[in-house]
């Protein structure tokens, strides 16, 4: 609880100027100051506006609670986000495990970042994180470590389809090591100014927003450096449909769908879908040379 | 109230419930976060549950003698074609609000939706011709040619599950119900052929007809022991195919207590139709 309260205060200081409340516990309810003007709905660096919070707080995947996107916030209520801790490991020189207050000490500040889900659909959030490229500073990754490897808690008595048989938990992503050291890819504790809700991830996820949403794991509790590619979760359901980049690109089709185009959720008609998510400048580089079709 | 009007006035009510209960939800901004996607959905799932519906008239004939449901089925079908329709307009209209090159791109791209187009597109001249001028006119040929309905099912079934990132249980519950429907189907087919033949000769065989209508005489009777069976047993099949149905509409759609409202209220009043 004093983590998240913690966090919280971070985030309100980063979002609203503020100075730090006194307790943990109410920081989470903090409104922005009423002397100064309320804060304008934020908006990305294209000028998007940002999602509804109500819109971002009840529409998404997360399928170790269930894969109705409208179901997953009203399950949530089962999940215990704290205490926690994050191991982070693997072919690193300083192995450490971080508390959510550890976290909060790298620093949290506001990123407004548009969200591509494979199957179609968009948003717009403001998250509350730090680069985990600060994290992987920390621990030392040793010079053998080519890839980051990121797996979600299990717990089937508090997630309704980690107690089923269907899917094979934990849920488990990666990254390419310099993808994970580009400064867009952040660790994120908050969201709209506040603490990260159970259904988005509490208390602490990945975002890497020029890839389609699945890659963009929620409540971790392990990073691993390794030295070979790792299988992500959508990788060994379906190799063909779901490959380890997961790049949002409008010019390579899902193998049933187009991706050229996006529902931006509160938004009427449909948007072109932007290649790297709108990201190309900073990301571009990195696949120079490699056949998106191929690396899909 | 004429029988015929009772099974209309059921079909209908359960036909256009679903319809009523979207625009309701919709208009009081009930349908969530999404509700462009909410409504293309939920039109496509009520396209295929009308679809699974209007094969069980035809099934449950064969397998009871009962032809009650017979009255109902063209209509059915109609409201399969019509969810169908429905669904691919809000995707145009609503979803891609008319940009169409947006739209031709994700149809040359989208197997998935290549699928739902060739099931549309079968049941095209199903709805064209589900009229009693064109029953009488086809005559033998319209069952041949109403016969694509199976494909079609075939088809939207394959469409319903490759919309999804992976095998949803839907798709699969709804091909279980298919095969086992159409197993029975086939397993009495010989008997209700039978027994279509053995009245048939009995007509011929200079048996009046009034005489069968009149007293309990003839092939009914033999078949059918005494008409209070006779009329249980349509009941039990004409509920025991709505709770099936049910149990099908709980499992595609997601719907709420209005919908049931109306289609308990269906079933309580075909319990009563005079068959
Ligand atoms: C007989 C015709 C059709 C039937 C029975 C049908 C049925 C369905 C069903 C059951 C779904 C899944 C709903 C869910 O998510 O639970 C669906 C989704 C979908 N259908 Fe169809 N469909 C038909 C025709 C079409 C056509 C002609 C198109 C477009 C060309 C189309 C495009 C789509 C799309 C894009 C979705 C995904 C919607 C979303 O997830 O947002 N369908 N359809």
């Amino acid at each position: 609880m004093v983590g998240i309260g913690a966090l919280a205060a971070g985030a309100a200081l980063a979002a609203c100027d503020e100075s730090l409340p006194s307790e943990g516990a109410t920081a989470r309810e903090t409104e922005p100051n009423a002397a100064k003007p309320a804060p304008t709905p934020a908006s990305d660096e294209l000028g998007n506006q940002a999602t509804e919070y109500s819109a971002a707080t009840t529409f998404n995947n997360y399928y170790e609670f269930t894969t109705s996107k409208e179901g997953v916030a009203r399950l949530a209520y089962q999940f215990e986000p704290s205490p926690w801790s994050l191991q982070v490991g693997g072919l690193v020189e300083k192995p450490a495990v971080f508390t959510p207050d550890d976290l909060a000490a790298f620093g949290q500040e506001e990123r407004v970042y548009r969200m591509r889900c494979v199957e179609g659909w968009s948003m717009v959030i403001p998250w509350l994180g730090f680069p985990l490229a600060r994290l992987l500073e920390r621990v030392e990754p040793a010079s053998e470590a080519k890839f980051v490897r990121f797996e979600t808690v299990y717990r089937p008595e508090q997630m309704d389809e980690q107690s089923r048989g269907r899917f094979e938990w934990p849920y488990v992503e990666g990254l390419r090591i310099d993808e994970a050291r580009n400064d867009l890819t952040l660790l994120a504790s908050g969201m709209y100014g506040k603490a990260l809700p159970v259904q988005n991830g509490a208390p602490v996820r990945l975002v890497v927003p020029w890839k389609y949403g699945f890659k963009s794991i929620k409540s971790v509790v392990s990073i691993e450096l390794v030295a070979d590619q790792p299988t992500t979760f959508w990788m060994a359901l379906a190799p063909d449909e779901y490959g380890f980049y997961a790049n949002v690109n409008p010019d390579v089709p899902h193998p049933r769908w187009s991706q050229a185009s996006e529902r931006r959720i509160g938004e009427p008609g449909r948007r072109d879908t932007l290649m790297f998510n709108g990201y190309a400048d900073q990301v571009a580089t990195m696949y120079a040379g490699m056949d998106l079709a191929v690396y899909y | 109230m004429h029988k015929d009007k009772r099974v209309l006035l059921v079909t209908h009510t359960v036909g256009l419930a679903p319809a009523v209960t979207l625009g309701i939800l919709h208009a009081r901004g009930a349908l969530g976060a999404d509700p462009v996607g909410a409504l293309v959905r939920a039109s496509g799932r009520w396209a295929l549950t009308f679809l699974m519906i209007s094969l069980l008239p035809s099934a449950v004939s064969v397998l009871t003698g009962w032809k009650g449901m017979l009255r109902a089925r063209r209509w059915l079908g109609l409201y399969g074609f019509g969810y169908a329709l429905a669904h691919l307009a809000l995707l145009v209209g609503l979803d891609y609000a008319f940009r169409m090159d947006l739209f031709w791109r994700a149809l040359r791209e989208g197997p998935a939706m290549w699928v739902g187009l060739f099931a549309l597109a079968l049941l095209l001249p199903l709805a064209f011709t589900s009229t009693d001028g064109w029953v009488r006119r086809l005559g033998p040929d319209w069952k041949r040619l109403h016969r694509l309905v199976y494909p079609a099912v075939v088809l939207a079934i394959i469409h319903y599950a490759a919309v999804f990132k992976e095998l949803r249980p839907g798709p699969v519950l709804l091909v279980i119900v298919l095969v086992v429907l159409e197993t029975a189907r086939a397993v009495a087919e010989p008997r209700a052929r039978a027994r279509r033949r053995r009245h048939r000769l009995d007509v011929k065989g200079g048996r009046a007809r009034g005489a069968m209508s009149v007293g309990v005489g003839g092939s009914r009777a033999r078949s059918l022991k005494s008409p209070r069976y006779q009329r249980v047993r349509m009941r039990w099949a004409f509920v025991t195919s709505l709770l099936l149905l049910s149990t099908l509409l709980y499992f595609v759609s997601l719907e709420t207590w209005a919908y049931w409202a109306l289609l308990l209220t269906a079933v309580f009043v075909g319990w009563w139709i005079k068959v």
